[in-house]
């Protein structure tokens, strides 16, 4: 049974070494590669909030707002914590896995 | 190669699968079948060259869902080449050149044309007919008997178009009536019914593709698939093109959506729950005063294990749309012809016997469109034939000597006809089976290709909108859903209209991320006017632009430094263009579709564009297409492995055979093909690396027992085969043996007991990412044998 889990980092290093102490992702000989129950992590990065606005001649006129942090997804056959850094967008998720629901990341 | 597959001990070819299984040909008894996962849905190109996500179980279920179907002609001799089936009266006559006169002495009776059927009550028929010749006055015409349906006063020469519903069963004639000061001629009368399949309440009508509805009332169709099969799982979509108040609510056997009131395609997924039908705003709810099309139902699973057999290397035809021309074979005679000068038709072939001869029709042509016309020359005496699409002067083409000729040709003016006459010298001969037809491009054969198992990495779409372009940053564009079939052969591409000359027309997304290599796609269709699509990837440190040609599917040019570009054509004139770049460093990267007639990025003022499917991904290659609808979405990587057995591997010798081709020429990491014991120390493996070789290699108790490099490339279709035996190893690649190994152990009996596209333990970082036509496992064959296995 996949989980899906959505997550939320100060960083992308903290989130990088979070997924690797829970064992999501492992380093062997130098390289990152995924745990046998791990069906996917997805480096989304920065969630945008507000969108930049363009001119008509497609000229940026406001910066886009981000959320803060970093945020990672992950599918995993585990059961596993996050604590804090676990987040609940629902049908507001930046990202989704293709064939899943928006929202559906656990718990339901 | 029959033979030697009879003494494989598996193999595996793109036939069959099951949800988390790829089943092998042999053994046959599913002791050999790989475990497969992927935890996503993917799609794939079928065999009939369509994009396909392989959870959707069907086709779409909804008939005439674009409202695009017309029935039957109703109207016998409309286009009036023989003075019969209309009942004139005085003041209206026959016009030799097969049109009807209209001379103002009518006055107000009917000139009438008993329809092939009797009108039906509330459903809506699509009027065409031509003025020409057009004085003074204006005509309209009715559905007579019972309470008349009359259509509107038209005046001016033209093509006058008119949906209009019945609105008595009695009606049963079609007339030009009260029209007593009309001067003109008509011709070319068409009366089809549209909206097929349907019921609706009368405040709904259809034309122009799509359903309009008033207000209060509903529109329904049964699904025969879907009667009595509730728990069925379905996804519906449909486009709202025009919302003046109120809004949508489908239905679909229980399924349904919540009311929709914006503009644009929706879709949603839900689970049937009754037997009932197919709704658009069932009992009035929605009240919409607006108009609807593109409705889709399709059966899906939840399934998200399933491999892929994806096909490529297609063939391709012209693809046509109907004959225009009537009597093209001459077998009626004259009939349906204008013949000039001494031309005649005797015998079954029109004839040319002397100077200034023509031989013309005049279809139903359209300014810009491509046409192509085929014919034959019998019984060639002298002379050059020259056919015209149009008037002289406009697209042409001749032909000298008998046989069969033909041509695509743009109808480069208004002038509705095609004209057989002399090019210089005097034509004397005869032609025959004229034929012209609209051409549409170049479609796929189906089952013309050929598939193969397709394993990819993962990847995800950062484009978050990839088929609704309205989402999209848009600059001198204005864009609407068209008709024209996207690659999935369901919904619709969009339309991109460019508005000025000027090089910063565009349609673009913006990302920021940090990335090594990024590849931007999309699937394109020439327009009108310009023949260049354009992908630039900019605002980065490796900026680049590429033009694709889309009349002859090239990469036509290019700036800046492009890793990777690509077009594939997926028929009927769409390509999937895509262009990658590097970067080193955290980047704003711009993606921009623009269109172009040159290598400057300037398109034709008003010239068009179809575009889908656009995605963005973080690879040194375009993957297959990831649809998405409002987030980044990601298909998980593919995963095959634990196939065969201890019984069906050979430890001590062997051949493992795969015609395979990868993704990429060069992998960052090393994918494998290996049999093991499922543990690395004991495993022999074909691999591809991150130097470009490719090769194999085995480990005995953790030993390296040898490893044979090849200074190829695989991302072509290859066979190799990889021979191992005591101190007898070799690699063969596409018929010739590449490299051999004379120092090198092998297991004990019974060590080797699976087949992974992976490393032996099935995870990591090797797996393979490629194209697989056939992966096997052979006892040891024989030099003359493996020569002939790896021929391609």
């Amino acid at each position: 049974m996949m989980q899906i889990y959505k997550t939320n980092f100060p960083t992308e290093q903290q989130g990088k070494d979070y997924l690797l102490n829970l064992g999501v992702i492992l380093e062997v000989r130098g390289k990152i590669v995924f745990a046998p129950t791990t069906a996917a992590v997805v480096y989304i990065g920065k969630v945008v909030k507000i969108p930049a606005t363009y001119d008509a001649d497609g000229n940026i006129l406001t910066l886009a707002v981000y959320y803060d942090g970093y945020a990672i997804d992950v599918m995993s056959s585990d059961l596993l914590t996050f604590g804090t850094f676990e987040v609940f967008p629902a049908d507001k998720a930046a990202h989704s896995f293709y064939g899943w629901a928006r929202g559906a990341e656990v718990p339901k | 190669m029959s033979n030697l597959l009879d003494k494989a001990s598996i193999v595996l070819t793109p036939t069959a699968y099951d949800n988390g299984k790829v089943l092998c040909v042999k053994p046959s008894d599913g002791s050999g079948d790989f475990d497969f996962s992927r935890n996503s849905a993917a799609t794939r190109v079928n065999a009939q060259g369509l994009v396909e996500d392989v959870q959707i179980l069907s086709s779409n279920l909804v008939q005439n869902g674009d409202f695009s179907e017309q029935g039957s002609q109703l109207i016998t001799n409309g286009g009036f080449a023989t003075d019969s089936n209309w009942t004139l009266i005085s003041g209206v006559t026959y016009n030799v050149g097969g049109y009807l006169d209209f001379d103002g002495s009518q006055g107000t009776g009917s000139v009438t044309n008993t329809p092939n059927t009797t009108f039906t009550l509330n459903k809506t028929y699509k009027v065409v007919y031509e003025i020409k010749n057009y004085v003074s006055g204006t005509i309209k015409f009715r559905f007579q008997g019972g309470s008349n349906t009359i259509g509107q006063q038209q005046s001016g020469d033209g093509v006058k178009t008119e949906y209009i519903v019945c609105n008595d069963s009695s009606n049963n004639n079609f007339n030009f009536f009260g029209s007593s000061s009309f001067i003109g001629s008509i011709d070319n009368v068409s009366v089809k019914e549209v909206g097929q399949n349907w019921f609706k309440d009368a405040n709904w009508s259809i034309g122009d593709n799509v359903a309009t509805s008033t207000g209060g009332g509903r529109m329904f169709q049964s699904i025969s698939a879907l009667e009595g099969n509730t728990g069925t799982k379905v996804k519906v979509s449909f486009n709202i093109t025009e919302v003046t108040s109120g809004g949508v609510k489908v239905d679909c056997y229980g399924a349904a959506s919540s009311v929709i009131t914006e503009v644009g395609t929706h879709t949603f997924t839900g689970t049937t729950t009754n037997s009932l039908n197919l709704y658009i705003n069932n009992s009035g709810t929605g009240n919409l005063v607006g108009s609807i099309t593109n409705i889709s139902v399709i059966e899906i699973t939840d399934d998200t294990n399933l491999p892929r057999i994806n096909y490529d290397g297609f063939s391709y035809q012209d693809a046509l749309g109907s004959e225009l021309v009537t009597n093209g074979d001459f077998s009626n005679g004259a009939t349906g012809w204008e013949l000039i000068g001494a031309a005649n038709v005797a015998n079954g072939v029109g004839n040319f016997v002397g100077s200034g001869d023509k031989i013309l029709q005049r279809p139903n042509l359209t300014q810009g469109k491509l046409y192509k016309i085929t014919f034959d020359i019998l019984n060639y005496t002298s002379g050059t034939s020259r056919v015209y699409l149009g008037s002289t002067g406009d697209a042409s083409f001749t032909a000298t000597g008998n046989g069969t000729y033909s041509a695509i040709l743009e109808a480069e003016s208004s002038t509705d006809v095609v004209q057989w006459r002399s090019s210089g010298t005097t034509f004397i001969g005869s032609i025959d089976n004229c034929s012209v037809k609209e051409y549409l491009g170049q479609e796929v054969v189906p089952d013309s290709g050929c598939g193969s198992w397709l394993f990819e990495p993962q990847s995800t779409n950062l484009i978050t909108y990839s088929e609704d372009f309205s989402q999209w940053q848009r600059v001198n564009i204005a864009t609407e859903v068209s008709t024209t079939l996207s690659p999935d052969g369901i919904s619709f591409m969009t339309k991109a209209t460019f508005s000025a000359s000027a090089s910063n027309s565009y349609i673009r997304q913006n990302k920021t991320m940090a990335v090594g290599s990024v590849t931007s796609s999309i699937f394109v269709k020439k327009g009108n006017l310009d023949a260049f699509a354009l992908i630039r990837i900019g605002s980065i440190d490796n900026p680049v632009s590429v033009w694709f040609n889309l009349d002859n599917g090239t990469v036509a040019n290019s700036t800046g430094s492009p890793t990777n570009t690509s077009i594939v054509n997926y028929g009927n004139g769409v390509y999937r263009i895509s262009a990658t770049t590097t970067s080193a460093t955290d980047l704003t990267l711009t993606s921009i579709i623009q269109s172009s007639d040159t290598s400057t990025g300037n398109p034709t003022e008003n010239a068009t564009q179809f575009y889908w499917g656009g995605q963005i991904e973080i690879l040194p290659y375009a993957t297959s297409y990831i649809p998405t609808d409002g987030t980044s979405v990601t298909r998980n990587q593919d995963d095959c492995t634990n196939g065969g057995s201890a019984a069906s591997i050979n430890s001590t010798s062997g051949v493992l055979y795969a015609e395979i081709s990868a993704l990429e020429e060069t992998s960052e990491l090393n994918r494998h093909i290996s049999l093991s014991s499922g543990f690395n120390v004991d495993r022999l493996y074909l691999y591809y690396t991150k130097s470009g070789e490719f090769g194999f290699a085995a480990y005995v108790g953790g030993v390296l027992q040898a490893n044979i490099k090849y200074d190829g490339i695989i991302v072509n279709n290859s066979k190799v085969a990889c021979k191992y035996k005591e101190n007898d190893y070799a690699l063969w690649v596409d018929g010739v043996e590449v490299g051999t190994d004379t120092s090198a152990g092998v297991w004990s009996s019974g060590t080797l007991d699976r087949m992974n596209f992976a490393n032996p333990l099935g995870s990591g970082n090797n797996f393979f990412y490629g194209k697989t036509k056939c992966a096997a496992v052979f006892p040891l064959l024989t030099d003359t044998e493996l020569a002939e296995l790896t021929t391609i």
